[in-house]
C-alpha cells in the first residue's frame, strides 16, 4: 500500500512563495468525506485534472483515476490533443505518485455516436456545433457517472473551472473564479441530480494557483501546456475534419450579398459560421461577414458588420440548471458562445417549450447550433441551443 | 490472499525460475559464445535449460529447440520463412488465433501470399472442411498454423481431426503458448513446429522457444540475421537469464502438470457452479473440455472494463482478453468470430488460475465477483 500523501519536491528545496497557498488544507468543495468514500476523477493527463485528483486525495476521499479513450490515437502516439498514449501515461504517472488506482475506459463508440457524429452533422447542416457540451452531457457526467456507480463511487470529479455548491435549497453551478478559465458555459446541461454527484475541485482556484499547487506537490504535469482546441481536432481545422469524415457530402455553394447579388463560389457550407469574416475571400470596399448559412441551397449570405445585429434569439433543448424554470419576463445575462462577455436579456417561454430571449442591446453573430447559457450573477440558471435569431431591431433596418 | 487470476496473460513467476534467475545474476553473467570460464558456464546452463524445455513436448530433443524472445517471434519466423520458401503455397490459420499469427498472415497476404482463414463454430471448435478441400497448385504445399489451446476461450484444438483433414505433405505448426507446461504436447510424427512463451508457465516475459522438425528446419530462414547462434537460425546473444529461468519453470511445470490439471479443473468447476447459482444471466464460453485453469464467461449487460476495475479495487486481477498498449480492453476478435450476441459482448471476463492459486483465493474471488456484478447491475 502506497502512502496517500502526495509526493513533495525535495525536502531541502526552498518552498516557493506560492507554496503558502498549499499549506492550507484544501476544502475546495466544502465536503468532508466519510472514511472510504469513493470518487472517480476524470484524468485527461493535463494539469487541471491532475491537481483535482491530488486535492481529492488530500481531502480524504478514496480516489479512483479514470482516463477516457474517446478518439483514435494518431499513429505513433502524437502528443497533441487527447487520447495520446503520452496523455494516458501522464495520468497514470500522476495517479501512481498519488497512490491511487488508474484505469483507461474505452468510450470511443459512445463518443463517436454522441459527440463526433453530431459535430459533423451540425456543420453539414450549416450550423456551428459545441461538442464539449455534448461530451459533458453524454460522456463525462452520464456514461462516466454510471461507471462510477458500478465502482461503488457516488461522486464524479473533473478538472473543470466551475463551482458547484448548495445554497440550502438547491445545487448551484457557478462560474470558476479564474475569469480567463471559467468553463461553466460548457456545463449548463447538468441536472440537479447530476450536480448532486459532481465535484469540481479546482473551480475556486486560478490557473496560476493550480500550477503552483502542482509544482508544490511535485505533480509531473505541472508545466504541461493547456489544450485549447476541440480535443479530436487538435489542429483546429474543423472544415478539413468534416471533409475527411464525410467527403461525399461536401457540396460547393455560392456567396450572396444581402440584396441577392452573387459574390462567388465557396467550398461548402460547413466552412462557415455566422459572424465569420476570415477565409471568405471576398474583396470589397467594406469588410463583409457571414450573416446566414443555408445548407439546403448552399447559399452563404454575407453583409457588413452592422447588418448582423439581432434583437434576440430562439433556443430549444432548454435546460434549467437551477432546477426551476425562469418565469416569463425574467432578467438574465446570456452568453451566446463560450468567449462571449454576456448580454442582458429577457426570457420568454414559447408554446412548444422553446425559449425566446430578447436582448437589451442587439447582438451580432448569433450562430445557430451554439449554446446560449443564462447567468444570474455568477450562477448558471439554464440554457438552450440556438435555433435562430430574431429579426434586427427596427432602428437598424 | 493471492488475487491473481490472469495466468493466461502471464503466470506468476515460479520460485524455481526466480532461483535460476538469481543464480545467473549472482554468477556474474557471461556470453555463451565465449571460450573462457564464464562463457562455458553460461553455455552449459543454457544447454541444461534446452533439455528442460524440450521435455515439455513428447518426442522432442534439445536439438529441436531454438530459443527466441517468445511465441510472437516464433510464429513470425515460421510463417515468414514458409512464405519466402514456398511462394505458391497457402498458409492456413483460423479466425480465433493470437494476433501474432493473424497479423503476420495479414501482412503476408498484403504482400501477395495466399491465406486461408478457417471459421469457428459457436462451441469454439474450428471447422477444418476448407483444409480437406484445399486445391494446391503443382508442386505447392501448405502450412497449417493453429493454436493448440486458445488463450481467450480455453478451447483446445482437435489435433487428430486436424491431422486427418490435412494433406499428407502439409507442414503443421502449433502455437502452444497457452498449452506448454499445462497440457501434453506432441512433437513427433506430423507436427513440424511449435511456438511457446516462457512467461505463460512461470518464466519471466521475453523468452520463448521454437521447436523445429528437420523438414521445417530445411526451409527455415532466420528472422534476425547476424552471428551463428542457435545453429544460425536465430542471431543475437541468447537471453541466458531468461533461458535458465524458462528451463527451471518448464521442469517445475512438468513435474506437477497432471496433478495441477486435476486440482485447477476442480476449482474452476466449483467456481462456475457457485456463480451459476448466485448470478443470473451468465454465459460460460470456455467449453467443457477446455483448459482446466481457464474460465471465460460473459455477464449480460455489464461492461467488462468496469468489472475488471472494480475487482482490481478489491484486490483481484482478471482480464477481458487481449489488452492494448494503454491498458484499455479492445473488442476481441475471438468473441466476434464466435458470433456472440451483442448483449454478452461487452461483459466477457477471463479468469485464469495457476500454480499459486489456492481454494481460499477462489472462494474470495467468487464472493468478490458476485458483489461487483450485483452493484454494476444495480447502477445500470
Amino acid at each position: 500500500m502506497k502512502s496517500l500523501t502526495p509526493a513533495s519536491p525535495s525536502p531541502t528545496a526552498p518552498r516557493a512563495e506560492a507554496g503558502a497557498l498549499a499549506h492550507t488544507t484544501p476544502r475546495p468543495m466544502g465536503i468532508v468525506p466519510e472514511p472510504g468514500e469513493r470518487v472517480v476523477v476524470a484524468m485527461s493527463g493535463g494539469v487541471d485534472s491532475s491537481v483535482a485528483a491530488a486535492m481529492l486525495v488530500e481531502s480524504g476521499f478514496e480516489v479512483i483515476g479514470i482516463s477516457l479513450r474517446l478518439a483514435e490515437e494518431r499513429p505513433g502516439g502524437s502528443s497533441s490533443g487527447c487520447c495520446s498514449l503520452e496523455d494516458f501515461q501522464d495520468a497514470a504517472r500522476v495517479a501512481d505518485a498519488l497512490g491511487i488506482p488508474h484505469y483507461v475506459f474505452d468510450m470511443r463508440e459512445a463518443f463517436k455516436r454522441d459527440v463526433i457524429t453530431p459535430f459533423v452533422e451540425e456543420y453539414l447542416a450549416g450550423r456551428t456545433p459545441s461538442p464539449c457540451i455534448l461530451c459533458n452531457r453524454s460522456i463525462k457526467f452520464s456514461a462516466l457517472r454510471r461507471r462510477a456507480a458500478e465502482l461503488g463511487a457516488r461522486w464524479v470529479a473533473s478538472g473543470h473551472y466551475a463551482i458547484r455548491d448548495h445554497d440550502g435549497t438547491r445545487f448551484r453551478l457557478r462560474c470558476g473564479h479564474d475569469p480567463g478559465k471559467d468553463q461553466s458555459y460548457f456545463l449548463f446541461e447538468m441536472s440537479q441530480d447530476g450536480l448532486a454527484h459532481t465535484l469540481f475541485p479546482v473551480g475556486e482556484m486560478s490557473k496560476a494557483e493550480v500550477r503552483a499547487y502542482a509544482v508544490d506537490h511535485g505533480i509531473v504535469t505541472a508545466g504541461k501546456a493547456d489544450s485549447q482546441e476541440i480535443c479530436f481536432v487538435p489542429d483546429g481545422r474543423y472544415a478539413e475534419f468534416v471533409e475527411k469524415i464525410a467527403p461525399d457530402r461536401i457540396r460547393a455553394g455560392s456567396f450572396v450579398s444581402a440584396d441577392g447579388k452573387p459574390l462567388g463560389e465557396h467550398g461548402g457550407v460547413h466552412r462557415f459560421t455566422v459572424g465569420q469574416r476570415r477565409g471568405l475571400g471576398i474583396s470589397g470596399a467594406e469588410p463583409v461577414y457571414v450573416e446566414a448559412v443555408d445548407a439546403k441551397t448552399g447559399v452563404v449570405q454575407v453583409a457588413p458588420r452592422a447588418a448582423l445585429l439581432r434583437s434576440g434569439l430562439v433556443a430549444d433543448g432548454v435546460v434549467w440548471t437551477s432546477g426551476t424554470p425562469e418565469a416569463d419576463g425574467a432578467r438574465v445575462q446570456a452568453r451566446i458562445r463560450y468567449r462571449h462577455r454576456g448580454g442582458m436579456a429577457t426570457v420568454f417561454t414559447t408554446q412548444d417549450g422553446s425559449m425566446e430571449l430578447h436582448f437589451d442591446e442587439p447582438e451580432a453573430a448569433i450562430s445557430p447550433g451554439q449554446a446560449v447559457v443564462l447567468y444570474r450573477g455568477d450562477e448558471v440558471v439554464g440554457g438552450g441551443w440556438i435555433r435562430s435569431s430574431l429579426p434586427a431591431p427596427a432602428v437598424a433596418s | 490472499m493471492n488475487g491473481y487470476f490472469d495466468y493466461n496473460a502471464s503466470s506468476v513467476l515460479r520460485p524455481e525460475a526466480a532461483a535460476a534467475l538469481r543464480a545467473w545474476v549472482d554468477g556474474g553473467g557471461g556470453n555463451p559464445s565465449s571460450m573462457h570460464g564464464p562463457g562455458r558456464r553460461a553455455r552449459l546452463a543454457m544447454e541444461d535449460a534446452r533439455r528442460q524445455v524440450a521435455a515439455l513436448a513428447d518426442g522432442a530433443t534439445s536439438r529441436d529447440v531454438v530459443f527466441t524472445s517468445g511465441a510472437t517471434e516464433s510464429n513470425n519466423t515460421v510463417l515468414r520463412a514458409f512464405a519466402a520458401a514456398q511462394h505458391t503455397s497457402p498458409i492456413v490459420v483460423s479466425t480465433i488465433e493470437h494476433h501474432s499469427l493473424l497479423a503476420t498472415a495479414d501482412d503476408l497476404e498484403r504482400a501477395g501470399h495466399r491465406i486461408v482463414r478457417l471459421p469457428v463454430r459457436a462451441d469454439s471448435s474450428i471447422d477444418f472442411s476448407e483444409v480437406t478441400s484445399l486445391e494446391l497448385a503443382e508442386g505447392a504445399n501448405v502450412l497449417v498454423s493453429l493454436g493448440l489451446a486458445n488463450g481467450e476461450t480455453g478451447a483446445i484444438l482437435d489435433l487428430e481431426a486436424l491431422l486427418a483433414a490435412c494433406p499428407p505433405s502439409a507442414l503443421v505448426h502449433l502455437d502452444v503458448a497457452q498449452a506448454a507446461g499445462r497440457l501434453p504436447v506432441e512433437f513427433a510424427g506430423r507436427v513440424d513446429a511449435l511456438s511457446m512463451s516462457g512467461h505463460k508457465f512461470g518464466a519471466p516475459p521475453g523468452i520463448g522457444a521454437l521447436f523445429l522438425s528437420s523438414r521445417m528446419r530445411g526451409i527455415l530462414r532466420p528472422l534476425l540475421t547476424g552471428g551463428p547462434q542457435e545453429w544460425s537460425l536465430r542471431a543475437g546473444t541468447p537471453n541466458v537469464p531468461g533461458i535458465v529461468a524458462m528451463g527451471a519453470a518448464a521442469e517445475a511445470s512438468l513435474r506437477v502438470r497432471e496433478s495441477e490439471n486435476t486440482r485447477l479443473g476442480a476449482l474452476r468447476d466449483s467456481l462456475w457452479q457457485r456463480w451459476q447459482a448466485a448470478v443470473p444471466n451468465l454465459l460460460r464460453i470456455t467449453p467443457a473440455g477446455g483448459l482446466p485453469n481457464t474460465l471465460t464467461m460473459a455477464a449480460a449487460d455489464c461492461s467488462a472494463d468496469t468489472l475488471i476495475a472494480a475487482l482490481d479495487l478489491s484486490g483481484f486481477c482478471i482480464s477481458a482478453g487481449s489488452a492494448c498498449a494503454a491498458g484499455s480492453p479492445e473488442p476481441s476478435h475471438v468473441m466476434k468470430a464466435l458470433g456472440l450476441d451483442p448483449r454478452w459482448y461487452g461483459g466477457v471476463l477471463r479468469i485464469s488460475a495457476g500454480w499459486a492459486t489456492t481454494p481460499a483465493d477462489v472462494d474470495a474471488l467468487a464472493d468478490g465477483l458476485i458483489a461487483v456484478v450485483q452493484r454494476a447491475r444495480e447502477a445500470a
